[in-house]
């Protein structure tokens, strides 16, 4: 890895003022004005305490498990659509294997966890060797995933095991200390497993894309996949594996969302896998691939929970108003980096200016 | 030009609908085997009092109307685009709510307002659809992620358009745009698939826009090079899906009598989608055959429907789905595709050298 540092390095600042970041800084810049735009008018109804800010990562573990898979396949430059019925899947089988059949969960999750990333590692092959579209693959992916989902059973299942409870309700509070005294900070604020799934995967996350050659190559894929051929990575590798962590991620997506409703069903989590790449947009990441960070996608999970915990806040709108906001939002996102990669481009043009001439 | 544009045809000729044809050709033919009666259509009485066709077929071509004609509308923005609208479901949805919204009067629905209603539906679509297309051709944002908004919004706004109701309709005019109009037993969603067909031919046909379209798909630069305006091109693309869906939610509320903003045309997109990848028809853009689109609609359909004849449940339908359409796509990708002719020079080699070896005897 010795390797990867040999350019010079720079001061801080230069590092932390690279343009390449504009994206991840209108995310967290955003996040911070709706935050704020909320803290004002609902501040003394709670929704500056800790437990609105932890309820967020609660609320939403799931969406970033598997937003951290996507932002990888996002930078690729490909897409997967499978994430959501993956997820379900998920869930249906740990239901189904604990309720129905009485297997222990841990071999469920496991079983589970081997169909997942089997799924995204064939897809991955499919895609590179074969030659099919990502979009046409992962939505086949899908259909298979959900479809399997439903063979199982149609009908929501409940997950009764100690294990999945003690899993479940499993929380560590914030303390503070009173009086010499640790006492659970009122409101009381947790943080669950989910949670910690979440954020030891965006380490993973962060960690493979920024520290290893795995991660050069998913950007060097992602710029362009003619030129990493030609500069001999191992592109077809990157792309299956890729695909593979993918799958991963929706699993635990899958293992988180069901420890967090109990439940396995056919038809949970429709529609997830575009929240997801929602997410990953909203933090950045460029759909045409070679652009994105795990920190980008963290703050798109974190805005995208924001808003329906704003309209829980005001009580008098209606649900769909979130979904416009985000539609909005998204807009906004679309725009900006529509702005930032022209930009960047004229500055590109002009340094080159005076070579030409 | 006229050389150009045979050229353009003759590539883009039987190769094309090889796939899609032999799918349908297997599907047909599993039928026959499995149960002859599959195909037999008779007249029937409907519940409203008329003679109407029935049988599988007719059910099949009936119900795969709207998938076909969005389709059609899908093929041209992927030749010109590049990339695909996955808004068609939630615009759809916008489209039935602006339709139910204007034609259901005090009254009930009458014929001016039925028209009325239709017309707004249309420019309304149209307008949302140039929403997209705007992002797509000015602004020049990856077709996906540009309908990513509406896909996430647009049933939220379908909801506000009708004030948060699901109007019932019942009208002899809805269930004569619906199902079938009296004294005629073919139901009236095929005619809307042969119109919109004709509609589409004609302006090939009397137009340029196929070559355009073709040529913006394939290299936008070299296009604008030759005096085509790309941007007017994909936007154009945007204007005829936005017709093609607005026909597509007319079908689908008159078939269902009421406006669902949840269920109206729900996952039609990915149905779409995947018909015009059926069709043979590039994902990346360029060359496109509406025929192949439009075909593969209907092998879509003709699957869901020998599925349910098998008796199977419609939620696992999806899985069987996914199984023949991955086997359809890869017999159509590149490498296979490539492998397969291949193995016939090969063959044809042999047979020559064979012939040769005889001759020399």
């Amino acid at each position: 890895m010795s390797n990867l540092q040999t350019a010079p390095r720079q001061s801080l600042w230069t590092r932390v003022t690279n343009p390449k970041f504009i994206m991840v800084y209108a995310t967290i810049g955003l996040f911070l004005l709706i935050y704020l735009f909320g803290a004002i008018p609902y501040g003394d109804v709670g929704f500056t305490t800790l437990r609105t800010f932890t309820t967020l990562f609660v609320d939403n573990a799931y969406y970033g498990i598997s937003a951290i898979g996507m932002t990888m396949v996002l930078i690729t430059g490909g897409i997967d659509l499978s994430v959501g019925a993956v997820a379900s899947l998920t869930g249906m089988l740990i239901a189904y294997g604990t309720t129905v059949m009485g297997i222990h969960p841990l071999i469920c999750m496991g079983f589970a966890l081997i169909v997942g990333v089997g799924l995204g590692l064939l897809m991955g092959w499919v895609i590179h060797y074969l030659n099919v579209p990502p979009f046409i693959t992962t939505l086949t992916g899908m259909f298979l995933a959900r479809g399997v989902c439903s063979l199982i059973s149609r009908e929501s299942i409940e997950i009764n095991h100690p294990l999945i409870d003690d899993l479940a309700s499993w929380k560590i509070y914030f303390m503070q200390l009173k009086d010499g005294e640790w006492v659970k900070i009122k409101p009381s604020a947790y943080i669950n497993l989910n949670v910690i799934i979440f954020f030891v995967m965006l380490l993973i996350g962060i960690y493979l894309l920024q520290r290893t050659r795995f991660g050069r190559n998913i950007y060097a894929i992602g710029g362009s996949e003619q030129s990493a051929k030609l500069m001999g990575l191992p592109v077809g590798r990157t792309k299956v594996l890729v695909y593979g962590f993918n799958g991963l991620c929706s699993v635990l997506a899958g293992i988180t969302y069901a420890l967090y409703v109990k439940s396995g069903w056919n038809l949970s989590l429709q529609g997830a896998e575009l929240d997801v790449i929602t997410c990953a947009v909203i933090g950045g990441t460029l759909l045409t691939g070679g652009v994105g960070y795990m920190i980008g996608t963290l703050f798109g999970v974190m805005l995208k929970g924001l808003i329906p915990a704003l309209i829980t806040f005001n009580g008098n709108l209606l649900s769909w108003w979130g979904k416009i906001a985000t539609g909005l939002l998204l807009l906004l996102f679309i725009c900006i980096q529509r702005i930032v990669v022209k930009t960047t481009d004229r500055r590109k043009g002009k340094k080159r200016a005076p070579v030409k001439s | 030009m006229s050389t150009v544009r045979k050229a353009t045809k003759k590539s883009s000729g039987l190769g094309q609908l090889m796939i899609p044809l032999v799918a349908l050709g297997i599907l047909v033919l599993f039928n026959l085997i499995r149960d002859p009666s599959f195909f037999s259509i008779e007249m029937a009485t409907n519940n409203s009092g008329n003679q109407v066709l029935s049988g599988n077929l007719i059910s099949i071509i009936d119900s795969a109307s709207g998938l076909a004609i969005i389709a059609m509308g899908m093929t041209l923005v992927t030749a010109a685009c590049g990339g695909q609208d996955i808004s068609v479901g939630a615009v759809g949805a916008i489209a039935g709510a602006f339709f139910v919204k204007i034609a259901n009067t005090d009254n009930g629905i009458t014929g001016g307002s039925a028209i009325l209603g239709f017309i707004v539906c249309v420019l309304g679509t149209i307008a949302f659809m140039m929403f997209n297309g705007t992002l797509v051709a000015v602004f020049k944002i990856q077709p996906m992620i540009a309908t990513l908004i509406l896909f996430s919004c647009g049933r939220s706004i379908a909801y506000w358009i009708n004030g948060s109701a699901t109007p019932q309709l019942t009208s002899p005019i809805i269930d004569a745009l619906g199902k079938t109009i009296p004294g005629i037993p073919i139901p009236t969603p095929i005619f809307a698939v042969i119109l919109m067909a004709i509609l589409l031919a004609l302006v090939f046909k009397f137009t340029n826009l196929r070559l355009y379209t073709q040529s913006v798909g394939i290299n936008q630069g070299a296009a604008r090079l030759n005096g085509i305006n790309p941007t007017a091109i994909k936007l154009l693309s945007f204007v005829i899906l936005g017709v093609c869906v607005a026909v597509a939610a007319v079908i689908g509320v008159s078939r269902l009598h009421q406006l669902n903003h949840k269920t109206l045309l729900v996952d039609i997109e990915m149905d779409a989608i995947l018909a015009v990848a059926i069709g043979g028809n590039n994902l990346g853009g360029g060359k496109f055959r509406l025929l192949g689109s439009v075909l593969g609609a209907y092998i879509i359909q003709m699957l869901t429907t020998t599925l349910y004849s098998m008796s199977v449940a419609p939620v696992n339908v999806k899985a069987y789905k996914a199984i023949v359409i991955i086997i359809i796509v890869v017999a159509g990708s590149p490498v296979i595709k490539n492998k397969i002719s291949m193995l016939i020079t090969r063959i044809k080699a042999g047979k020559l050298q064979a012939s040769a070896a005889k001759g020399v005897e």
